[in-house]
């Protein structure tokens, strides 16, 4: 009986898979929803048999995902299968559609919402877990920061202490406390030089407490917000030495499509598969490819490679590199889409490191002709937006050029720009996002780049809406190459009919 | 946040903000942001100081006090150090010093904190208040009504421009009760305020003044920001602030964005508008 509801439940969901993508949608949630609706136990069922790796954290899961997807499919005997959940879709629905198209003896690399990944863990089961990072993100939706930290907590624990290797970002204190939960333990992290001895910042938002003792930690050097050489004064609690260390190695452009490479130091290690102790047999120092910019960038793919590294030990540096020389962004993470002699770029932002990040990268980037924020406030993105104040962008000095706010919350974040930017700088605001972006384009000189940072719905209907301006498919497919370069001669053409309402948003991410 | 082209001789308020590295959820820092930028505005310099634990406050430095909102492990963890300056807030409060305080600092400064494990703090006691752990938590936007901010206006106010309207959004689980003397300092528009039941939101008493809106508070109510530094300037040179020019004391991005906070819950406030209870 059980099982016969199981296989209804899945030829359900496969059924509404397939009309989905018939009728030209993504398709990526709701036959996953459908088929744990008629049986709440499909997601455990259909996990047996395969190899499931899970990534979750606040901030870089997308891209960690996509990444670690590139470097199994590398290092894996050929014929082997990794499939992984693409466009964010990342709560169980969003797991189970994904598990629906696998077979026994596939791989799949799942990226975990950290909700969903403390209810899915059980089920899963999964030989190996990525933690990016921990960072104040959509609180509204999770109440308290404590909270995810215990969430991926309890996730860890339930996925098996035995059998599951925990890949941890060793600079951010919350996540490396994760790593007393298990034996199995990797750690990367950024090499000191990428840890400037910033000061203390002034509003001290970003300052980080011992998660053992709650004492204020204190720092030798910050990469990002609150990651970096942590020691607590009070308790032996202090930043783990990572067995993956990065630095990067700019190039001379700096725009956001050269990234330069990085430079990985890393233990072969021996007895990895097991409980035993670790012993260390040579450290290598390895230059790899860098396809994507920004110091957050260089952790996810780190990240990545730390995990893949542990899972397949004997994957060779060339598909490592082979990987990484194929990275490209993922959605809405930096995609460069160019426009006649200009260009325009997506940059999802969605909490306030996110934020600063972004307008650090347009600061740095000789390309930028223009950058405009959109800001949305669904249910999706979570309903608060009070983050945006949270965002230290008042440390970014910003190089003259034109800067625009749109989305349904616009007036919030014009006002935020506007504080931080200052007087001389006018923030334009338009409802109509299409007609900003042309206004914008058109004040963009040849060779520039237009900025666009969107949050997660925000960008779901910019890249629906702007679809007929740029020329790119409006269904996005991880595995297509890029999109064509648009024709300008667009710009004059009528405004086409536009749903507002994206896809994701009537089968998406609502709980 | 500070501007370097300052003129000379402008008259400087300081702010102190306690705890900032504890209590500082949801975007609490705006409020402090909104503070320093339309006292620029405004002609006067503001000065913050961050003060944490292990600080023994001197009261007469500062004009303003700001405490932001922090999770029930934070709100324990400086309990104790607070207390220790509850002679000088206390101090503060009586000479008219401005006190801003939200959501969980807000129940600090009340006199007894309930909380969700089921024990109970002791807070300041300088709000007239006491705060219960309750089931569920109040989240959402908020629109309030403040009358002290124009008290030539009588009725319901009718929309965005009238500077009486507070807009904020509020994410809190404990609920508040007034007592004796503190007042309310709003009544609920839209929202639950203080406890979803008696239509409060806030307390205030002297120039003290606590609220569960954040998201942030200030920077979409400029009336109000503006309220607490000519307060506080009052309270420390004994005279009235002069305002600038109207056409200096520009609020075109705070307009725009109350127009926007308006319509998100302009149809739920119609029966408001028309006169009925609310």
């Amino acid at each position: 009986m059980a099982l016969l509801r199981y296989q209804l439940a899945c030829l359900a969901g496969r059924m509404i898979y397939h009309l989905l993508r018939l009728t030209g949608r993504q398709a990526s949630t709701l036959p996953g929803r459908v088929t744990l609706l008629i049986d709440p136990e499909a997601l455990a069922i259909s996990a047996r048999g395969r190899q499931i790796l899970c990534v979750t954290g606040t901030n870089g899961k997308t891209t960690s995902t996509s990444v670690l997807a590139r470097l199994l499919e590398s290092g894996l005997p050929a014929g082997s299968r990794v499939l992984t959940n693409a466009f964010g879709a990342n709560l169980t629905s969003g797991m189970m559609t994904v598990l629906l198209q696998s077979k026994a003896g596939d791989f799949v690399v799942l990226e975990a919402d950290e909700a969903a990944f403390a209810r899915a863990a059980a089920s899963l089961k999964p030989q190996l877990i990525l933690v990016t990072n921990i960072f104040r993100d959509q609180l509204d939706r999770y109440g308290e920061l404590d909270t995810v930290y215990k969430l991926i907590l309890k996730g860890c624990l339930d996925a098996g202490q035995d059998t599951c290797r925990l890949v941890l970002g060793a600079d951010d204190p919350h996540v490396a406390a994760l790593g007393s939960s298990s034996v199995h333990t990797t750690y990367f992290g950024a090499q000191a030089s990428e840890c400037a001895p910033r000061h203390q910042s002034g509003n001290m938002t970003d300052a980080a407490h011992c998660p053992v003792c709650g004492s204020l930690l204190t720092y030798q050097g910050r990469s990002i917000s609150h990651m970096g050489l942590y020691r607590c004064p009070a308790c032996d609690f202090s930043r783990p030495e990572p067995e993956y260390r990065f630095r990067r190695q700019t190039a001379a452009d700096t725009s956001a499509e050269a990234a330069g490479s990085l430079e990985l130091t890393y233990c072969r290690v021996a007895g990895a598969q097991g409980p035993q102790p670790l012993i260390f047999q040579e450290q290598l120092t390895q230059l790899l490819p860098l396809r994507l910019a920004g110091l957050y960038n260089a952790y996810n793919i780190c990240g990545a490679v730390a995990a893949a590294l542990t899972f397949i030990p004997q994957m060779t540096l060339p598909q490592v590199r082979a990987a990484l020389e194929q990275v490209r962004p993922s959605f809405g993470r930096l995609e460069r889409i160019s426009y006649g002699d200009k260009s325009v770029c997506f940059i999802l932002v969605k909490n306030p490191t996110g934020m600063e990040q972004g307008l650090r990268l347009v600061s740095e980037a000789k390309d930028a002709g223009g950058v405009i924020f959109f800001l949305n406030n669904h249910v999706n993105d979570g309903v608060d937006i009070s983050w945006i104040w949270d965002a230290p962008l008042e440390q970014v000095r910003l190089p003259a050029m034109p800067v625009g706010a749109g989305g349904q919350r616009r007036g919030d974040m014009a006002l935020r720009l506007h504080y931080a930017l200052g007087d001389s700088v006018t923030i334009a605001q338009s409802e109509d996002k299409l007609a900003l972006v042309r206004q914008f384009l058109a004040q963009c000189k040849p060779g520039q780049c237009l900025y666009l940072l969107p949050n997660y719905t925000a960008m779901l209907q910019l890249r629906q809406e702007l679809a007929p301006l740029l020329g790119y498919e409006r269904r996005w497919d991880p595995k297509q190459p890029r999109p064509a370069a648009a024709d300008p001669s667009r710009l004059t053409t009528a405004r086409p009919a536009v749903n507002t309402h994206a896809e994701e948003k009537q089968d998406g991410k609502v709980k | 946040m500070e501007r370097s082209n300052e003129p000379q001789g402008l008259k400087q308020l300081k702010l102190c903000h306690l705890y900032p590295d504890l209590l500082n959820l949801y975007g609490d820092i705006g409020n402090i942001i909104a503070l320093t930028q339309r006292a620029r505005v405004l002609g006067v310099s503001l000065e913050r100081q961050a003060v944490s634990m292990g600080t023994v406050l001197d009261p007469e430095a500062f004009d303003i006090f700001f405490i932001g909102g922090g999770q029930d492990a934070q709100q324990t963890a400086i309990q104790g150090d607070l207390l220790k300056n509850k002679q000088g807030l206390c101090q503060a409060a009586r000479q008219g010093k401005v006190i801003l305080a939200v959501c969980g600092g807000y129940q600090l400064l009340g006199e007894k904190v309930g909380l969700a494990n089921g024990s109970q703090m002791e807070g300041l006691g300088i709000l007239d208040v006491r705060t219960e752990s309750g089931s569920g938590r109040l989240i959402g936007d908020t629109v309030y009504q403040a009358d002290f901010l124009q008290p030539d206006l009588d009725g319901p106010a009718v929309g965005p421009t009238d500077r009486r309207l507070l807009f904020g959004f509020e994410n809190h689980g404990s609920r508040t009760y007034l007592q004796g003397r503190a007042r309310p300092l709003a009544k609920v528009l839209y929202g639950y305020g203080n406890n979803g039941q008696d239509g409060t939101e806030g307390a205030c008493w002297e120039q003290v003044y606590g609220t569960y809106s954040h998201g942030s508070f200030l920077p979409k109510n400029p009336a109000m920001t503006d309220y607490l530094i000519r307060q506080a300037y009052q309270t420390r040179y004994g005279c009235t602030l002069d305002l600038p020019a109207p056409d200096r004391l520009e609020i075109q991005y705070e307009s725009q964005a109350r127009a926007q906070a308006w319509q998100r819950v302009a149809a739920q406030l119609e029966h408001h508008k028309a006169g009925g209870p609310v």
